[in-house]
C-alpha cells in the first residue's frame, strides 16, 4: 500500500516538475468572424467595417450595357460612372466615409455603426448594425434653381447578417430611402420615400477568392426595376479587387433602389470593377 | 484495537507524506515566474516598407529551480495594424492548423534572484511555429523587480527554416528574415 502511495505521489510530483504548460487558446482580442471581404459589395454596404485607426480608399467604375456589342466594345466605350470613396474607422464599431459619384456629381457622407458582430469566440450568432447615408447632388441644373435642401437625399439601413459554416454569408438590409426632389414628367404616384430590402450574399471559393451577389427583392417604388449585381472578388494583402456585372450603374443605395431602370434578366448588364485599399493611419 | 492502531499509523504516514509533497511543491512554485500578458512582436522590413505585428498575450513560465523556460503565443492574437494583412498572416502561418508559436528550453546561465542588476542570460531549446521545430539559442536580458522577473529577448527567424512561404503581394514582397522581440514581466508564483 505504501509502495503504491509512493509511486502515485512520485508520478504526480515528477509530472508536474517536468511537463510543459498546457497550451490554451487566447480568448481576448481574437479576430471577428469575417462575413464579407470589404465594406461594400458592388453598391450595397456590408456589415464589414473599417477597423479603428485604418482608412480605406475605394474606386468603383461601371460601364455601359454589354448588349451594345462590338460597336462600343460591349459597353466599355460608354457611360462610365465612377465612384471615389474614403472611409475611416473612428472607433472599433463606428466608421465615417465620404464619396463622390461622377453621375449627377453626387457627394455622399455616410456613417456605419456595427455594435454587434458575429463571433465564434463570444457565441454571437449574427452581426447587426445600422447605416446612414446623405447624398448631395451638386450638378448644375439649368432648368431649375435648386436650393441646398432640394439637392439632398437620404438612405438608412438596418443590417442583419450571418455567416453559415465557413463558406456562405448572407445579409438582409431593410432600408428607407428619401429624395427631397424628384424630376419626372409623370406627376402621379411620385413617392419621395421608398421602403426596400437589400439582400446580399457571398460564397467563399477559397481563402482569397469569392463570388458575391446583391439585389433588392423588396421595393415599394413601382417605377423602379429591381437591381441585381454579381461580383467576383480577390482579397489579397490590404487590397480587395472586385470584377462585377450589374444592372444599375450608380454607387449609392438610394440611387440603385430608386433610379434603376434596367433589368439584369433582360440583358441590361454592365461590366464594372472596384479596388479597395486599406491604409494603417496610426503606426503601432 | 490492533486494527485501530494500524489505521492511525497509516493516517500519520499519509499525512506526513502529503505535507512533504505540498511543501516541496510550494518550494518549486516559489521558484517559478509566470505571465500571460507578455508582449511579442515581429518586424518585417524591405526597402521603403516596414511593418510591425504584435500581441500582448504572450504566456511564459520560467522555473528557476528546474532551469526551464516555457513560452507560447496564440498566433491569432497578432495584430499588424491592418486587419486584411492580419488575415493574410494567419493564412500564411496556417494558424487554424498550427495555432501556437512556442519555445521550450533550458537556461544556460544561472539567475541571481537577489540581484537587481540587469543579467544577461542565454537559453537553448526548441522554437516551434508552423508545425516545424528548430533548436535555437536565444540571448536576453533579465532584471529582478520586487517579486517579478522582467525579461526582454530578441532573435531572428528565417521563414524558410519553418517551411513558411514568404508571401508576395503584387510587387511588394515580405522579408524572408523576421526579427522577433519579446518583453514580459513574469510574476512570482
Amino acid at each position: 500500500m505504501r509502495l503504491l502511495f509512493y509511486i502515485f505521489f512520485f508520478l504526480l510530483f515528477f509530472d508536474s516538475a517536468q511537463a510543459q504548460m498546457e497550451r490554451k487558446r487566447a480568448t481576448k482580442n481574437m479576430p471577428d468572424t469575417e462575413l464579407f471581404s470589404s465594406t461594400s459589395l458592388v453598391t450595397a454596404q456590408t456589415v464589414s467595417i473599417v477597423p479603428k485607426g485604418e482608412m480605406q480608399s475605394a474606386i468603383s467604375h461601371s460601364f455601359g450595357t454589354i448588349r451594345s456589342g462590338w460597336g462600343d466594345l460591349f459597353g466599355l466605350d460608354n457611360n462610365a460612372a465612377v465612384h471615389l470613396a474614403i472611409d475611416y474607422g473612428i472607433t472599433k464599431n463606428l466608421s465615417l466615409g465620404l464619396g463622390r459619384t461622377s453621375v449627377d456629381d453626387v457627394f455622399d457622407l455616410r456613417l456605419k455603426w456595427m455594435p454587434y458582430r458575429q463571433s465564434n469566440f463570444d457565441n454571437k450568432p449574427v452581426s447587426m448594425g445600422i447605416y446612414f447615408n446623405i447624398g448631395l447632388e451638386t450638378l448644375e441644373e439649368r432648368r431649375f434653381n435648386y436650393s441646398f435642401n432640394e439637392r439632398l437625399n437620404y438612405h438608412s439601413s438596418f443590417f442583419i447578417a450571418r455567416r453559415f459554416g465557413n463558406r456562405i454569408s448572407l445579409q438582409l438590409s431593410p432600408s428607407l430611402s428619401h429624395f427631397n426632389t424628384l424630376v419626372s414628367q409623370n406627376t402621379n404616384n411620385l413617392d419621395h420615400t421608398t421602403f426596400s430590402a437589400l439582400f446580399l450574399g457571398r460564397l467563399k471559393l477559397n481563402e482569397t477568392n469569392f463570388l458575391c451577389f446583391e439585389t433588392v427583392p423588396i421595393n415599394t417604388d413601382p417605377e423602379s426595376v429591381s437591381h441585381w449585381a454579381f461580383s467576383y472578388e480577390i482579397a489579397s494583402g490590404g487590397h480587395v479587387f472586385q470584377l462585377f456585372l450589374q444592372s444599375g450603374y450608380l454607387f449609392t443605395e438610394q440611387y440603385i433602389i430608386k433610379q434603376t431602370s434596367d433589368s439584369f434578366w433582360d440583358g441590361d448588364i454592365r461590366l464594372g470593377f472596384a479596388i479597395h485599399r486599406v491604409y494603417q493611419m496610426k503606426r503601432k | 484495537m490492533r486494527v485501530q492502531k494500524i489505521i492511525n499509523s497509516n493516517f500519520k504516514f499519509y499525512l506526513l507524506t502529503t505535507k512533504f509533497v505540498v511543501f516541496m511543491s510550494m518550494q518549486v512554485l516559489a521558484q517559478s515566474y509566470y505571465s500571460e500578458v507578455g508582449t511579442a512582436s515581429f518586424t518585417s522590413s524591405i526597402p521603403y516598407y516596414e511593418f510591425t505585428g504584435s500581441s500582448n498575450q504572450l504566456t511564459g513560465l520560467i522555473d528557476v529551480s528546474k532551469n526551464t523556460v516555457d513560452f507560447y503565443l496564440d498566433l491569432e492574437t497578432l495584430d499588424s495594424g491592418i486587419r486584411k494583412r492580419d488575415k493574410d498572416m494567419r493564412l500564411i502561418l496556417e494558424t487554424k492548423k498550427y495555432p501556437f508559436a512556442e519555445f521550450y528550453g533550458i537556461l544556460l546561465d544561472s539567475i541571481d534572484l537577489k540581484s537587481t542588476q540587469v543579467q544577461n542570460i542565454r537559453t537553448k531549446g526548441n522554437f516551434s511555429i508552423h508545425g516545424v521545430s528548430q533548436e535555437i539559442e536565444v540571448k536576453g536580458n533579465l532584471t529582478m523587480i520586487d517579486n517579478a522577473l522582467k525579461l526582454t529577448a530578441e532573435w531572428i527567424v528565417k521563414l524558410d527554416d519553418y517551411d513558411i512561404l514568404p508571401p508576395s503581394f503584387l510587387i511588394i514582397k515580405v522579408d524572408p528574415i523576421q526579427k522577433i522581440y519579446i518583453n514580459v514581466l513574469l510574476i512570482q508564483q
